[in-house]
């Protein structure tokens, strides 16, 4: 090894520590625990019970989280087109100054907000039964899947719009100015010209979205106290009711892996692009 | 497919960003099927005017008919024009014949017919095969061809180019500019150009509008406004890089000039003005040694000798300031020589502002009426 790389590799040493302490150990750990069950392994018993018992939480983890992120995107995408192609300073700036307040809020107070918002009598239904929308006799409730996707979407889109909105400002700017100069529509520019050209940071801020929301605890427990849940309520009962480590190592394993398909899925994606 | 052209009128136009106008009170009529070039340098309004036409710049104020249609506040999707841009802005996600086919597919045009059009337009601008790449794989004069294409493909009745050659290197400039005037006599399109470059638009161009500060300072055809460039700004601008600040004086119907270092010359003709002016004259005008033809003379020495291939160029210091030379003659660095300029080739300006702004007709143009004696000698 020459000087240099020695050297190189002595700056590096404290970070490579530091994720091998806090990082790497613990996710060892944890993996090798899911495999042992009564101080016996290797075996799939933690997996077994994990999925006899939580098998619809895993699928309905899988559903809230990617309605979430697709959601997200919509919304994001709408922000970031009206940002990039609206052709009125004054509402683009208002637009901005909104949009990313959101990013300063923590998910646990993101749900206590949306515990009151969307309850049964919560300031939305009210809001709607004010304006004649809704009799009050039959509001409902959105405390339930319906929640969670809200408040997911509501966290997560100020920073998918901050990655797709930079993006968008990072294209050339003639591309734009010729759909719209051969007679593309505002919405067919965003569409057919804007959004395949920021594609990889779409799939990016999708997969980095998809795996956040997949380790949010808060929200699942404030917003949908009851079945079905999340995986992480799962992984927290298994715990603190239970002191089950094996079953909540098993389904953090799962969760490892959802997060690894997302991940496969950009990689995929971007190599494929790549290639053309 | 001959004679799609539409004709422009602008009528007051002002236009801007945010608060502050670039162009103010700007007429111009441009006949259908003519080639104009908008020649300034850089911020001189030649973009503003051509993002007025194409609708990518609100209007504040005035009116732009393009054929039959008053499009002042129209968006650019309702426009019947169509832009070339300066950087081709072709759409790297999509493949050169989808490129070309966008604007057939908005126009809701079928498969075939758009197919059909596409590979009309791909060997119409000898692009054949090569329908199926992207455009990141095509080389830069190969881009320039297809957003030439994208934009030739819907039959527009007004093409706008934004310094379409700019990005090119000089060979495919060359044959970029010839290709590109063939096609628009072929097809008779009304066209507007932008550039800074004097020869693209000399070539290119059946007339040329010289402009500075949003204002055309010069309107003809390359010939009459290399002739005859009616202002020290827009000689300087075509070439004339050579300037001498001199007194004129009239006299016995002749034109005497003082210049600062007291000598004086005499120029055929009656004095196109009295008073402070400016000579100015091209480097290709200049030959060593004494011409035997009525014209300025100026003694010096070579300070700097290059050799760009052809001519030689040298800058020449003499008592009255230093001036660049094209010569065939090779002469060696710190030789003396004595310059000599034909009197046709002699540009004179008032050098007051106000002077010459007297004699600029409405519009910003000069009065052709002048002296036979100013701008040209002949």
């Amino acid at each position: 090894m020459s000087r240099s790389s020695a050297f190189a590799l002595l700056l590096v040493a404290p970070a490579l520590a530091l994720v091998a302490v806090f990082f790497l150990h613990p996710l060892v750990l944890s993996v090798m625990s899911a495999f042992m069950a009564n101080g016996q392994g290797p075996t799939l018993a933690n997996f077994s019970r994990a999925f006899e018992l939580y098998s619809g939480d895993i699928i309905f983890t899988i559903f809230v989280v990617t309605s979430a992120t697709i959601l997200t995107l919509v919304v994001a995408i709408a922000i970031a087109g009206a940002l990039t192609l609206s052709a009125s300073a004054s509402f683009i700036a208002a637009l901005r100054f909104l949009y990313r307040w959101p990013l300063f809020v923590p998910f646990i107070v993101a749900a206590q907000c949306m515990r009151t918002f969307l309850a049964r009598n919560g300031l939305m239904n009210n809001a709607f039964v004010a304006l004649g929308l809704f009799d009050p006799t039959t509001t409902s409730g959105y405390l339930d899947w319906r929640g969670m996707v809200i408040t997911f979407a509501w966290k997560q889109v100020p920073f998918v719009t901050l990655l797709i909105a930079g993006a968008m400002a990072s294209l050339d700017r003639a591309t734009i100015e010729a759909g719209r100069d051969l007679g593309a529509s505002r919405l067919r520019v965003l569409v057919e010209l804007v959004i395949p050209q920021v594609m990889p940071t779409l799939l990016v801020s999708a997969t980095l979205s998809f795996v956040l929301m997949l380790s949010v605890l808060s929200v699942p427990m404030m917003v949908a106290g009851t079945q079905p849940t999340l995986i992480t309520v799962d992984m927290a009962f298994r715990i603190n009711a239970y002191g089950d480590y094996g079953t909540a190592n098993a389904l953090g394993v799962i969760s490892y892996l959802l997060a690894s398909g997302a991940a496969i899925f950009y990689l995929r994606h971007t190599l494929k692009d790549d290639r053309r | 497919m001959a004679g799609t052209g539409a004709r422009v009128e602008i009528d007051g136009l002002a236009v801007g960003y945010g608060s502050s106008l670039v162009i103010e009170g700007l007429d111009l009529d441009i006949k259908a099927g003519s080639f104009v070039a908008l020649l300034g340098a850089s911020g001189c309004g030649k973009t503003t005017l051509l993002k007025a036409l194409s609708g990518l710049l609100p209007v504040a104020s005035g009116s732009i008919r393009i054929g039959e249609i008053d499009v002042t506040h129209a968006p650019p999707e309702r426009r019947p024009s169509t832009m070339v841009f300066q950087s081709y802005a072709l759409w790297p996600h999509m493949s050169v014949a989808a490129n070309i086919g966008y604007g057939l597919k908005l126009r809701h045009l079928s498969r075939p017919a758009i197919a059909a059009r596409v590979s009309e337009i791909l060997s119409l601008l000898g692009l054949d095969g090569f329908g199926d790449r992207r455009p990141t794989a095509l080389s830069g004069g190969q881009r320039q061809r297809v957003a030439l294409g994208r934009a030739l493909a819907i039959d527009p009745p007004l093409l706008l180019l934004d310094e379409p050659l700019s990005n090119l290197d000089a060979s495919v400039r060359q044959t970029m500019r010839a290709e590109i005037r063939a096609l628009q006599e072929r097809l008779g399109l009304t066209t507007v150009l932008v550039t800074h470059d004097q020869e693209e638009a000399m070539i290119m161009a059946d007339r040329i509008l010289v402009m500075d500060r949003g204002r055309i300072l010069r309107d003809g055809t390359p010939e009459e406004v290399w002739r005859r460039p009616m202002s020290a700004f827009v000689a300087r601008f075509l070439g004339a890089d050579n300037g001498i600040a001199a007194d004129f004086a009239s006299l016995d119907g002749a034109t005497e000039l003082t210049l600062i270092d007291g000598s004086r010359v005499l120029l055929p003709g009656p004095a196109p003005f009295v008073g402070v002016g400016e000579i100015r004259f091209r480097s290709a005008a200049v030959g060593f040694g004494g011409s035997g033809r009525d014209g300025l003379s100026l003694a010096g020495r070579i300070v700097s000798a290059l050799y760009p291939g052809g001519r030689h160029r040298y800058v020449v210091e003499t008592a009255v300031g230093s001036f660049t030379v094209e010569e065939g003659r090779r002469a060696s660095l710190g030789e003396a020589v004595v310059l000599s300029v034909p009197a046709d080739e002699l540009h004179l300006f008032p050098a007051d502002p106000q002077a010459a702004s007297a004699r600029m007709a409405p519009g910003g143009r000069l009065s052709p009426a002048r002296s036979p004696a100013a701008d040209c000698l002949a």
